[in-house]
């Protein structure tokens, strides 16, 4: 496991870790009456892979909007490579390096494949300026190209390339968000239960790609997943929430052995 | 404080009616999902028909109250529901937004094409005597229309909260707006109820539109628009959720309406600008201030993630072999259009073609920011007035030539398209729909009433010296045939430019999903920005070229009622494509100069409004605009019998 790791629990002080590439401090959301996230630490390392599991409705997918921007926390900090990311807007994150998936798809439906990649490399380094667009000079540039269709070959998908997203099954929608998000180059890539809707074989395949992708980029990887089997494949070290707190943390198995956890998902500890 | 309340007692009649409006808009909404725009149009109908009915054909008020509030009103709702709303899917909201548009364009123009054109006056009091008054309130005399109004919306007010919150109907009403779909697997008849929904509201529209009528001196529909707006602002106010502080709101905006007038006075600058401008300015602050006014888009259907797909446009399945064929079609045509319009065009139709292309630049930045970027602008008219204005009085007062005085125009169009963004970035949809309307209304009454920018009611009559030394005003030259057609041509390109370009995808990422499109690094914001400046600075430039062609420029060429219009016609032409645009400002002035080779029986240009509002009532089944499916229909069939048979 990579030296990064994290601590946690309501009371305890959080390990304090060099090189944890995202370090969430205290974060606390509350939609009305319902604390959806109540005082959460974690740490990412870098090139570390880190399972967010919990039932449903312990704040996961909460605290990744507030990572990402989404949402704005009510208290708390969130600093990515040592830079406060308080009051930065969406964009601005993910052209710093933090990717992501999400758990209902948010693709672009008139688009192609292959454009959702292009756009996503636009974004990326900030490029797109509309003088360009007005003297015709907004084309694919042979560079752009080469990473995009790098990305196609890395998940799978050339000989979709050219295919309107409109027209893909759920699971390719699935690796388009991932292609997406990977084209980017994030140096953490946050997928939202990316196994959602999909079948055994399909969840497998994501799982190996992402696998893959991750050893051969060195990104961390912060993963939402309800598919233990999956998060078992794919992580380095498991978080474990629960009524928008952090419970466990630790292996895959040494959190399911957790007898707050196994009461969090069971109601008992048997 | 005895002064005070003078004023302010009769500010509580004119209240109450905008509080009629306002519950009867909250009412719909919640009860239906749909934020009715046509709700003035349909108490302008039941106003229309009430009025016609005692005044020309002398019915009785009680047999005429009984025609339109008990039997036109509820059909009118019950066909809204049956044949249009339960056909959107809950989702849909631009859909909704559009189709409520249509019915507010639509049903003042059919009124006259079935009715004819009517002048009706003095409508008479159902419920009270409007010439008798009743009682005094603190010294303000309260006659028998005005009591009307007060005791109706009381009693409306209690009635619909009731409804609401202590019945099961009214708590399955709730529900449907959810999700009819989750209702209907709880066992309960949700079209039923939704239907329900729609005839109370119907008829709450009849009765307010019957109940106002008498306190006009003649019925016109714009009083009811009017209305509409500060009702609207009241309904904001109350996030379109709470009935009571939406008659709450209504109320003091009539009071504090009243106030003004009584102590402003009448030659200040304050009354004759601020003061009309009164209730688009509480709505605007609405926008900015209510938190649920941005987020009245939020999917609720909880079983909208298993809808399918939506099915590819006809557009998307057709050849390659055939897209060069229409190619070669579409030049061809542009070439016979412009050798006729230089060679043998007769002048009355050469004018008409003039104006058609001024039009179609102007509907090239609805393409733009609707189609395009997915923001729907009501202020388009408004901004293209902008520019028409500007050039004119930059002519007028410091000698530019019209043409330079244009381009400024189209800048200042440009800042204010970006002011009314930055004032909207955080709305979506309904909001920014009603956040432009306010934009335009507010221009309607306090920028373009001025007689310094627009010269009143005769307009401002353009010189020829300001166009020099080009003859657009020379009535044998092709001139401004020549303008139109470079400054359309112009358009055109921009738009195909930007659209290939990485805005246009950034811009299609925006559209099939903000949060996705965010998550990878795009600026929402600046792209947001960046459509508004150029689309408004497109509609400035064709409202200039309209304003040569007419050699005047008025307010009434850029009033907010067109800005929807032009919506609704190029929702209906196409809002997705450049053709849609152009096939829009063409049809549109074309049909016009038809109607009038009809007896006036018909209804004249009514007509053509009502043609494009049916049009796009379509906007659920065909997005892309009916023309344009119809148009795509009839090209496959011919790839079929040229191409697939070969």
């Amino acid at each position: 496991m990579p030296e990064a790791s994290a601590r946690v629990d309501q009371g305890q002080a959080p390990t304090r870790l060099s090189g944890a590439l995202l370090t969430a401090r205290g974060l606390r959301k509350t939609f009305g009456g319902v604390m959806a996230v109540a005082g959460v630490d974690l740490n990412v390392g870098a090139g570390e892979t880190v399972g967010l599991v919990g039932p449903n409705g312990a704040g996961k997918t909460t605290l990744f909007n507030c990572i990402c921007g989404q949402v704005r926390p009510d208290s708390g900090t969130v600093s990515f490579d040592g830079m406060s990311l308080a009051r930065m807007p969406v964009f601005r994150r993910a052209r710093l390096g933090i990717g992501r998936t999400y758990q209902r798809i948010e693709l672009f439906p008139e688009l192609s494949v292959r454009d959702h990649l292009i756009v996503a490399e636009r974004a990326r380094s900030g490029q797109g300026r509309l003088w360009k667009d007005l003297l015709n000079r907004a084309g694919p540039r042979p560079d752009e190209l080469s990473r995009v269709e790098a990305v196609l070959e890395l998940v799978g998908l050339t000989d979709r390339a050219d295919t309107s997203v409109a027209a893909l099954g759920l699971g390719t929608c699935r690796v388009v968000e991932l292609a997406r998000a990977l084209v980017a180059e994030p140096r953490l890539l946050m997928a939202d239960e990316p196994s959602s809707g999909l079948d055994v074989h399909e969840t497998r395949q994501l799982a190996d790609t992402l696998r893959a992708v991750q050893r051969r980029r060195g990104m961390a990887v912060l993963l939402v997943e309800h598919d233990l089997a999956m998060v078992g494949r794919v992580a380095d070290r498991v978080v474990a929430m629960d009524l928008g707190q952090v419970i466990a943390e630790g292996s895959l198995d040494a959190v399911m052995a957790d007898g707050r956890v196994r009461r969090a998902y069971l109601g008992t500890n048997t | 404080m005895e002064q005070f309340a003078g004023f302010a007692i009769p500010g509580i009649p004119f209240g109450c009616t905008y509080a009629l409006f306002a519950v009867g808009l909250v009412l719909t909404y919640q009860a239906t999902g749909v934020f009715n725009f046509a709700y003035g149009a349909q108490a302008y109908a039941a106003a229309f028909v009430y009025t016609w009915a005692t005044q020309v054909h002398h019915l009785p008020a009680w047999a005429a109250f009984v025609l339109t509030v008990l039997v036109m009103s509820p059909v009118l709702g019950l066909l809204f529901d049956r044949l249009l709303f339960s056909r959107i899917p809950a989702t849909n909201n631009m859909a909704k937004i559009v189709t409520g548009l249509s019915l507010f364009v639509g049903i003042p123009a059919l009124l006259p094409v079935i009715f004819g054109n009517q002048n009706l006056l003095n409508a008479p009091s159902v419920f009270w005597n409007i010439d008798r008054v009743y009682f005094h309130l603190f010294g303000t005399p309260i006659n028998g229309a005005q009591l009307a109004v007060m005791v109706v919306t009381a009693f409306v007010l209690v009635a619909l909260v009731a409804l609401l919150r202590f019945t099961e109907l009214g708590l399955q009403m709730r529900a449907a707006t959810e999700s009819r779909r989750l209702v209907q697997l709880d066992g309960i008849n949700a079209g039923q109820v939704v239907a329900v929904a729609w005839v109370v509201s119907s008829v709450l529209a009849g009765l307010a539109g019957v109940l106002l009528a008498p306190l006009f001196a003649q019925v016109q529909v714009q009083d009811y628009t009017t209305l509409m707006v500060a009702a609207i602002a009241a309904a904001g106010w109350a996030a379109l959720r709470s009935l009571p502080v939406a008659a709450g709101v209504a109320v003091l905006v009539g009071v504090i309406e009243a106030v003004f007038q009584g102590y402003l006075p009448t030659s200040s600058w304050l009354y004759s600008a601020v003061l009309p401008s009164f209730p688009f300015i509480v709505l605007a602050v609405a926008l900015l201030v209510v938190p649920g006014l941005r987020i009245l888009d939020s999917e609720r259907d909880p079983l909208a993630s298993v809808d399918p797909p939506p099915p590819p446009s006809l557009r998307a399945i057709r050849l390659p072999a055939m897209d060069r064929a229409i190619r070669l079609a579409w030049y061809t045509l542009l070439a016979a259009f412009i050798l006729s319009m230089l060679t043998w065009m007769p002048r009355t139709w050469e004018n008409v073609f003039n104006s058609g292309l001024a039009f179609s630049a102007i509907f090239l930045s609805i393409t733009l920011i609707t189609g395009m970027g997915g923001q729907l602008s009501l202020a388009q008219g408004t901004l293209a007035g902008v520019g028409a204005f500007t050039a004119a009085q930059l002519a007028r007062h410091l000698g530019f030539n019209l043409l330079v005085g244009g381009l400024v125009g189209a800048g200042l169009a440009a800042a204010v398209a970006v002011a009314l963004a930055i004032c909207s970035l955080r709305l979506r949809g309904l909001g920014l729909a009603l956040m432009t309307l306010a934009a335009a209304l507010f221009f309607d009454n306090t920028v373009f009433n001025q007689t310094s920018i627009t010269n009143g009611a005769t307009g401002l009559s353009l010189e020829p010296k300001w166009v020099a030394p080009f003859g657009f005003f020379n009535p044998n030259g092709h001139a401004l045939f020549v303008l139109a057609m470079v400054v359309l041509v112009i358009g055109v390109v921009v738009v195909n430019l930007v659209r290939k370009g990485t805005t246009g995808r950034f811009l299609a990422a925006m559209r099939g999903s903000e949060a996705g499109a965010a998550g990878i690094g795009i600026n929402l914001t600046r792209q947001r920005l960046t459509v508004f400046a150029l689309s408004g600075a497109l509609a400035g430039i064709g409202g200039t070229v309209f304003t040569i062609q007419q050699q005047v420029g008025n307010a009434q060429q850029w009033s907010y009622e067109l800005s929807v219009a032009f919506v609704v016609i190029v929702v209906t032409s196409g809002v997705n494509t450049v053709e849609g645009a152009i096939q829009g400002g063409i049809g549109f002035v074309v049909s016009q100069q038809l109607l009038t080779y009809l007896p006036a029986r018909f209804g004249g240009s009514s007509l053509v409004f009502v043609g494009f509002a049916f049009g796009a009532l379509t906007y659920a089944a065909h997005p892309e605009g009916v023309v344009e499916y119809q148009k795509a229909r009839s090209t496959l069939w011919w790839q079929k019998r040229i191409f697939e048979h070969a």
